[in-house]
């Protein structure tokens, strides 16, 4: 299930995205306690705010592909609540060049499965979580590029 | 004097048990030789396998000639072409080596989100022998049979195991003491302290020395390294011995004033340092005056000792070292701030840094202070000093522009707070590159450039890189020396044939 998309154009080289990308999405949420496991894994608290309420999830998260500098899957695995909520997520991330100057970043969160808490109650919220991630991604980006 | 009876013999002697000591007994084995492998240690941790086991290759194989003229730029004449040749053919051979033991390389990206280890695939970007290269980073795979969470560790396991399928005699807690040489000059083997016992161990057909560097040989660091103090990452039994010891065999030396240094914390409870990885940007680095001295995020990891050793001649002090770490509530919570699957500490003292860094807080390793003027006292700098830098970086990161050292924009975060973190960080060595001089065959070689018959060496010790230091070069040399001698040594006739 898709959750969230955000497609963008940054003035800057598609090599100098590439470089920021793994950077930006890693601040992109409020990690704590990370454990580095691997070159590619880690596993952090994630304090997810949905809506008014914030939840501490346990998040694993693993870069499934990498591409350079053209794209980046990556495997996010996050649970919370005694394990009632939990998701899994799949997020790509994909640098098209336009020009030498210019750079098209597409950007999609996919849901390859989640619990009944989240779907039913939610999801709404876990959609508007991921939309404003992807815009402070874009704002990021052009700010650093 | 060669002793009349010898404790044990071999074909080979290999002196040291690290990655060059393994590779090196590995192929003087698979090459028909007997081998006995002495080492110092009780439980082999040499600093190969406490590092992160990094090797550097150029992406297109064909561009070995513009690698090998590009390191040989970087070694700035301190080796010959002929050294660095050797190192690019036997490099581009590794992979297969390590299919043969059972393992494989993989591409290496480096490490997930650190803003203070700086590892640039390419560190001189600049020289002209750099134009149009590429080159890559790649590390031992990890998978079942190679599950080791650090690089270096995984490479020195897969050869572990591979001994111990193998006759090649290991011996620990055995510390080789001198080499011996025969009238006509040949090396015949070595005199060790086996369970405190003087000991005769021949070799029938040569020494090969991989015993590592002078880490913790504070006469050897006082005569060529600069800064002062120096620590270490790795393995407190890294002594110097084998230098010694190969200059009473009238060894030349070379590369005694090189080294791959960083930043560590250093507390008296362990010998070693623990290098630092921060992984939010919302630090700086500050000397002993409390001001800022580079751009935090791009000081290659290998080449901290440039910008420390800066002297200051009119106060007779080294001002940055120690230097001090300056961190907000965002480092201190976004993970341990020292590197996890690194370094002598984390592999044989099996220490694990708390996640959220408050263990080292209780410790007193890291100080918390609800003030700036606080946390300047309690780390003894000047309060106006720190409270002016402090302001001073914030200010450039509102702006978006660090106008005083260049720090990228992505790496601009303000410090933040109460409460302020602090602690005293330290030059700390992955390696000396010194040691004795060698040919492109793995031979000890003597002042006159003669080498010293039946003696090779590899590795750390004496390794060939003489200048600055291109990031995964070392790890890279242990494996590619180490075959060269133990290939060499096995060649040889026996002693007296």
């Amino acid at each position: 299930m898709l959750i969230g998309e955000r497609k963008f154009i940054i003035d800057a080289p598609r090599q100098r995205i590439w470089d920021l990308l793994l950077r930006a999405t890693m601040r992109l949420l409020p990690f704590e306690r990370c454990n580095i496991r691997s070159q590619t894994e880690f596993n952090a608290i994630l304090k997810m705010k949905v809506g008014p309420v914030t939840l501490p999830m346990q998040v694993e998260m693993e870069i499934v592909d990498i591409v350079p500098p053209e794209s980046m899957d990556t495997m996010l695995k996050a649970k919370g609540m005694g394990g009632i909520a939990w998701i899994n997520q799949k997020s790509t991330f994909k640098l098209k060049a336009i020009g030498e100057d210019k750079t098209e970043v597409e950007a999609k969160i996919f849901a390859e499965g989640m619990s009944p808490l989240l779907k039913w109650f939610f999801l709404p919220m876990v959609k508007s979580f991921a939309a404003d991630s992807y815009k402070l991604l874009e704002e990021r980006l052009k700010q650093w590029a | 004097m060669v002793p009349e009876k010898p404790y044990a013999e071999a074909d080979v002697v290999v002196v040291g048990y690290g990655c060059a000591g393994g590779a090196a007994a590995v192929t003087a084995h698979d090459n028909g030789a007997s081998v006995i492998l002495l080492e110092k240690s009780a439980e082999p941790t040499p600093n190969s396998r406490c590092s992160a086991g990094n090797q550097i290759y150029p992406k297109d194989p064909k561009d070995k000639e513009k690698f090998a003229a590009y390191l040989h730029a970087v070694c700035f004449d301190t080796v010959e072409r002929e050294v660095v040749d050797a190192f690019v053919d036997g490099l581009l051979q590794n992979p297969d080596w390590y299919k043969q033991l059972g393992g494989e390389l993989e591409a290496f990206f480096f490490p997930p989100a650190s803003c203070s280890l700086y590892i640039p695939d390419k560190t001189y970007s600049g020289l002209p022998e750099a134009q149009g290269l590429q080159l890559e980073l790649r590390c031992l795979k990890q998978t079942d049979t190679c599950p080791e969470h650090a690089g270096g560790d995984r490479v020195w396991h897969l050869i572990d195991r591979k001994i111990k399928k193998t006759d090649i005699k290991v011996m620990t807690a055995t510390p080789a003491k001198e080499l011996v040489k025969n009238e006509k000059g040949e090396i015949t083997g070595v005199i060790a302290s086996v369970k405190g016992k003087d000991a005769y161990i021949k070799a029938n057909k040569a020494v090969i020395m991989t015993c590592g560097g002078f880490e913790f040989d504070e006469d050897l660091k006082r005569d060529n390294l600069t800064p002062r103090p120096i620590f270490s990452f790795g393995n407190p039994d890294n002594t110097g011995d084998g230098i010694r010891m190969v200059q009473k065999v009238g060894a030349a030396l070379w590369h005694m004033s090189k080294q791959a240094t960083y930043l560590a914390v250093k507390v008296p409870e362990f010998e070693s340092g623990f290098v630092i990885n921060l992984l939010a940007p919302g630090f700086i680095y500050v000397d002993k005056h409390a001001k800022r001295w580079a751009d935090e995020t791009h000081i290659e990891c290998h080449e901290f000792w440039v910008p420390l050793s800066q002297f200051d001649i009119e106060h007779f002090e080294y001002p940055r070292v120690p230097t001090y770490l300056i961190f907000d509530e965002e480092v201190k919570r976004i993970g341990p701030i020292s590197y996890a699957t690194m370094g002598y500490n984390v592999i044989a003292k099996k220490y694990i840094w708390s996640l959220d860094n408050s263990a080292e807080i209780k410790k007193g390793w890291i100080v918390q202070a609800k003030s700036i003027a606080e946390l300047a006292k309690r780390l003894g700098l000047d309060e106006k000093s720190l409270e002016d830098t402090i302001n001073r970086y914030n200010k450039l990161c509102k702006a978006n522009k660090d106008e005083d050292f260049g720090r990228p924009r992505e790496m601009l975060k303000a410090i933040e707070g109460p409460p302020y973190y602090g602690m005293k960080l330290w030059p700390v060595l992955f390696n000396t590159q010194g040691g004795p001089r060698r040919d492109k065959e793995a031979r000890v070689l003597d002042p006159d450039g003669k080498p010293i018959p039946r003696l090779y060496a590899a590795g750390e010790f004496g390794s060939i890189w003489g200048f600055l230091y291109q990031t995964s070069t070392n790890f890279s040399e242990t494996i590619v020396f180490g075959r060269i001698a133990g290939k060499n040594a096995a060649k040889l006739s026996p002693l007296g044939s």
